[in-house]
């Protein structure tokens, strides 16, 4: 049943991310504002982003979502070859993360994990299904394993971490060894926590100054950028110079920005270059708009992306099948783990990883792919069961 | 068989809810930790922020002038031009000279010798085969070649460095480096500022004057900052920059306050110098990150009156960027001019003072300077109207060479010693009038009393003699007056035998001598004794010591400004002054001059008949036939005066020697005294053939200036 029917629309969803993307394009102004002479473009090109996602967006509301589930296997091989892809091209900054396009450059994790979301969701879905089979299990994690492993291999690893809450509520939602899965959470959490302490711990890099108790011996399996990061986090002076430059260069901004901020385009520690320029507009833009407006402006922010995520979860609710419910359940789960990974790093409370902000973070394909998944749970809540 | 019942657990919403719930937790905890941060902590952050980018920098003030008393400018505040370079613009793009400039001075710094090419081989180079390897060392010595390789291979140990390949540097003692190599890097400041100052300094054709290192360190702490790379240009080469570096960007005249002396010589001591000033103290909560570095008065007047005369330094605050740029300018305090000085000193009458000082007489050996000093006051009111001091240096070269300070300090002569001032000689027989004026006091009658000069005469067992046994004579029974004029030693010993040592103690501390002059504090030598006598030995030991005393030696020191605050005193009647130098000043040159009073230290209460006899000695000291300083009369002009010669021991190489420290004081007009001169040269003859001539040309020149004697023709 293809088609708009704009009763039937969630307008307030659409506004939210209306406005979501008018102050994105605002604040990546700000952004790399420096003077009235030097302003930069990227704003610009954020809202042609955000036009071409709105066409994405209308186009995949105005067909039946349960087209996607029949294209499902399609759109997963699709994804799966295109993260293969990204191991042809050169790495940048160390990873194969890019493929490079006229125009922009795409990120297919991004697609990766909407694809996870959608072909978990047609698989556990399809009538007849036995959640107490453990050959369902194993199919559901073959199924989110592989972009899993592919993405972990760019190396891509926060982005392939997000993959594991979004296939974990789709499969706990349906039923899926529901027991194994919740002692399985429980002890990542632990084995996570133990990490830290052991990171917090250990014998500090070679030129770095062993601060009292760092005694362990190296942990393996993380690499050393990836435990830098978490040493930033657990210990508040790891090398402020270096590591520990953006956390507290943003904790900084935060929180010199006040109740009220110190007003738009007078974000000191971004004009002047403390917050570091090429991720003031994209990872740390949450940053510039605490700053800035402060902590109404904050809080603000934070009640947009609350009244999403609800929206999100309500066209979960009275989706009319299993597929838009588990679907609808899974992106709203990816866009939380991006707007709290995101805000959370900007204030120290997780330690920094790439994990942009839904609609705000300048960057086409991210864009793209969110006003993507948004399409599919407007296009599921679109079709919802009437009471 | 039992077909498997389908087991789907019913999709309950509680999970849904469950997730939601989460999330909405999740948000709260972002909230509360952001209103932790951002209204808690809000003040912290603010600080750490303040702290990184709020810079302070002071600006220093014009300094203030000091003029003598007819207006003459004799410390002025000039501009000292420099070009220099503002860091801050030089964000070029690459450049291949200034990456090739700036591998060619680390290793210069490395090596510590001078490369083989210059700047225009390197732009030529590039220019040309960029391709090809640049030669820069041809030839090094083997220490040069050890210190090389052990550098560099701790230099390349960490990482590659671009531009020389780590295994063909080492090549038969030469250093070869790869520009096409350095194409592609960016450049960094110091790069850029250094091709900057090279590309100036054939421009201009004034060799460069600025070390690599020092660039490095004005970016890395004093970015903000104008670089002066060359200071007190010469208007040539200004006219120079102004013609062909115009068009280059980052450069700028920038104009310094300096300090500089017309008269040179002649007042060094009394004015003193200037030198770049300290580092500021940090004052309570106001760090200055920034100091641009005004300069310091450190001797004489400047340094007396520094605070006066340096104004007050301007603050500005500068919100810099994490290069360490300026990104505005937040808040300016101008600075605020210094206050000028003008002094009793006529820079006329100093001249001459310098000159009849150092003008050598017959016999003087003319490769020695002449040391001494020359004091003239008003003894009207005290004020001092020359104060010279011999040898003397010029403040300007002083401030501006390193060496030339040097060289003072290994000087013999001790040429920044302001004798006038800090110099404590035994007065000799110019004590005389003021131990006759004392015992005279006492005992009026003293007058009427005749001491014989003997040839051959003791105090005790020692032999004391007078001066004139020399001639093989003594000068047979004198009065006080007549012992004046001959300066007759035994008539001295045998008064202060008569009438003890506190009378012409008394009247020497009410005269000042042993105390202080009244200048300032910081410009006297200091009184080390905690008696009421100040420096004035209280107590003659013994009848020896008494006559020493007496004649104004042993004990008895005093300084030639002390000598002439005396001989003015005498000339006015008893009124003694409290040498004044300044005349006026005022805080800023908006304000109008303040006057500075002439203040009387004491009036000393001294019969006229006393104060008769001792000024007819003195005035028979220059006019009488048999008077010691025949050789001051001037003809038409009255003077009185007395001679000294002091004998002390010096030790020359092994030997002691016998010196004499040789003095006059003197007062003129008789009548209506004008001026009051106390002059001394130290290892003369005698104080009527060594200072003698001398004051005579001071008064000559003094009273052709004053109008009172027509000018000679000359």
């Amino acid at each position: 049943m293809n088609g708009i029917q704009f009763k039937r629309l969630d307008w307030a969803m659409l506004g939210t991310i209306f406005i979501l993307i008018i102050l994105s394009a605002a604040f990546i102004y700000s952004a790399q504002f420096k003077s009235e002479e030097a302003v930069g473009t990227n704003w610009i090109k954020q809202l042609i982003f955000a036009g071409i996602g709105f066409g994405a967006y209308t186009t995949i509301v105005w067909f039946d979502y349960k087209r996607v589930a029949q294209f499902s296997w399609w759109i997963y091989g699709g994804v799966v070859f295109l993260l293969l892809l990204v191991f042809l091209f050169p790495k940048v900054n160390g990873a194969h993360r890019w493929i490079p396009l006229p125009g922009f450059t795409l990120q297919p994790s991004e697609l990766g994990k909407i694809a996870v979301a959608i072909s978990l969701s047609a698989f556990l879905s399809i009538p007849g299904r036995d959640m107490d089979e453990w050959r369902t299990f194993f199919s559901c994690s073959a199924i989110a394993g592989l972009p899993w492993l592919l993405i972990a291999a760019e190396p891509d690893l926060s982005t392939s971490l997000t993959l594991v809450p979004i296939s974990l509520s789709i499969m706990l939602y349906a039923g899926v060894q529901r027991r194994l899965l919740l002692i399985g959470i429980a002890s990542v959490v632990l084995c996570g926590a133990a990490a830290c302490l052991w990171i917090k711990y250990e014998k500090p890099p070679e030129g770095l100054p062993a601060a009292k108790g760092q005694i362990l011996p190296n942990m393996p399996i993380l690499r050393d950028y990836q435990k830098d990061r978490i040493r930033v986090f657990v210990r508040d002076d790891h090398d402020v110079a270096g590591a520990g430059w953006n956390k507290l260069q943003s904790q900084i901004a935060v929180g010199s920005g006040g109740l009220h901020g110190k007003g738009y385009l007078k974000g000191t520690q971004n004009i002047l270059g403390f917050l570091p320029r090429d991720v003031a507009p994209t990872d740390f833009i949450f940053c510039v708009i605490s700053e800035e407006t402060g902590f109404m402006g904050g809080v603000f922010m934070l009640i947009l992306y609350a009244i999403l995520l609800g929206r999100c979860t309500w066209a979960s609710l009275r989706s009319h099948d299993e597929f838009g419910r588990l679907m609808t359940l899974g992106i709203g789960v990816m866009l939380f783990c991006h707007v709290f990974v995101n805000i959370a790093m900007t204030i120290g409370l997780l330690p920094i990883t790439g994990l942009p902000l839904p609609l705000m973070s300048y960057g086409g394909s991210f864009m793209v792919s969110t006003m993507i998944a948004l399409g599919l749970v407007q296009s599921v809540y679109l079709r919802r069961r009437i009471r | 068989m039992a077909m498997k019942v389908r087991s789907r657990k019913e999709a309950s919403p509680v999970v849904i809810w469950t997730i939601l719930g989460l999330m909405l937790l999740g948000m709260s905890v972002l909230g509360s930790k952001l209103w932790q941060l951002q209204v808690k902590r809000k003040s912290g952050f603010e600080e750490v922020f303040n702290n990184q980018s709020v810079r302070r920098v002071r600006l220093p003030a014009v300094r203030g002038k000091i003029y003598d008393t007819h207006g003459t400018v004799l410390a002025d505040s000039i501009p000292n031009y420099c070009i220099a370079i503002y860091t801050e613009e030089l964000r070029a793009p690459r450049s291949t000279v200034a990456n090739t400039l700036e591998l060619m001075h680390t290793i210069w710094q490395k090596i510590g010798a001078p490369p083989d090419v210059t700047y225009h081989d390197i732009k030529r180079h590039i220019e040309l085969t960029p391709d090809e390897p640049l030669m820069l060392y041809k030839k090094l010595n083997d220490t040069q070649w050890g210190r090389w390789q052990q550098q560099f291979g701790e230099w390349s140990e960490k990482h590659k460095v671009p531009g020389l390949k780590t295994h063909d540097p080492l090549v038969s003692n030469q250093i070869v480096i790869h520009t096409s190599e350095l194409k592609k890097r960016s450049t960094t400041t110091a790069a850029n500022t250094l091709e900057l100052i090279y590309e100036i300094s054939e421009r201009i054709g004034v060799p460069r004057k600025v070390r690599f290192q020092d660039i490095k360190d004005h970016i890395y702490s004093q970015r903000p900052l104008p670089l002066l790379a060359w200071e007190n240009i010469d208007e040539e080469t200004m006219a120079k920059w102004a013609d062909r570096c115009s068009s280059l960007a980052g450069t700028d005249i920038y104009c310094k306050p300096d300090r500089t002396y017309p008269e040179g010589e002649a007042l060094a001591h009394l004015i003193g110098f200037t030198l770049e000033a300290d580092a500021i103290r940090e004052e309570e909560g106001e760090r200055v990150h920034f100091d641009i570095r005004g300069i310091r008065g450190r001797k004489g007047l400047e340094s007396t009156y520094n605070e006066l005369l340096e104004g007050e330094p301007g603050h500005q605050l500068v919100q810099i960027d994490v290069s360490g740029f300026r990104y505005r300018d937040l808040q300016t305090r101008p600075p605020k001019a210094g206050g000028d000085l003008q002094l009793t000193i006529d820079s006329n009458i100093q001249r001459f003072a310098i000159e009849a000082l150092t003008t050598r007489q017959d016999g003087e050996d003319p490769n020695l300077p002449v040391r001494g000093a020359c004091v003239v006051l008003d003894p009207n009111n005290g004020d001092v109207l020359a104060m010279a001091s011999s040898p003397s240096f010029d403040p300007n070269i002083y401030m501006q060479s390193k060496r030339y300070r040097q060289s003072l300090l290994k000087d013999t002569s001790a040429r920044t010693y302001h004798r006038a001032v800090f110099g404590q000689y035994p007065p000799g027989s110019t004590f005389k009038p003021l131990a006759a004026l004392g015992v005279l006091r006492e005992n009026p009658d003293y007058n009427e009393v005749l001491h014989d000069c003997r040839k051959g005469y003791k105090v005790g067992k020692r032999r004391m003699r007078c001066w004139a046994h020399k001639r093989g004579y003594g000068h047979g029974e004198v009065d006080v007056r007549q012992a004046l004029m001959y300066s007759c030693n035994v008539f001295m010993f045998d008064m202060a035998q008569a009438v003890g040592y506190a009378p012409i103690r008394d009247i020497s501390k009410e005269f000042g001598i042993g105390q202080y002059a009244g200048l300032f504090h910081d410009l006297e030598t200091p009184i080390q004794n905690n008696s009421k006598y100040g420096n004035l030995p209280e107590k003659a030991i013994n009848t020896v010591d008494l006559c020493n005393m007496s004649i104004g030696q042993g004990r008895i020191t005093a300084s030639p400004l002390q000598m002439a605050m005396t001989v003015a005193t005498i000339a006015n009647g008893g009124r003694l002054y409290r040498p004044r130098l300044v005349e006026k000043f005022r805080y800023s040159p908006d304000e109008e001059y303040r006057d500075n009073p002439t203040w009387a230290i004491r009036h000393i209460n001294i019969p006229s008949e006393a104060l008769e006899i001792v000024r007819g000695g003195m005035y028979d000291v220059v006019h009488h036939e048999e008077g010691t300083a025949t050789k001051v009369r001037i003809e038409g002009v009255k003077i009185a005066g007395k001679t000294g010669s002091a004998q002390y021991r010096k030790k020359v190489g092994d030997e002691v020697v016998d010196r004499t420290h040789t003095w006059m004081i003197s007062y003129a007009p008789f009548d209506f005294p004008r001026y009051a001169v106390a002059m001394l040269v130290e290892d003369g003859v005698s104080g009527g053939n060594t200072v003698g001539p001398r004051l005579r040309q001071l008064y000559r020149s003094i009273f052709e200036y004053d109008g009172t004697l027509a000018r000679s023709k000359s």
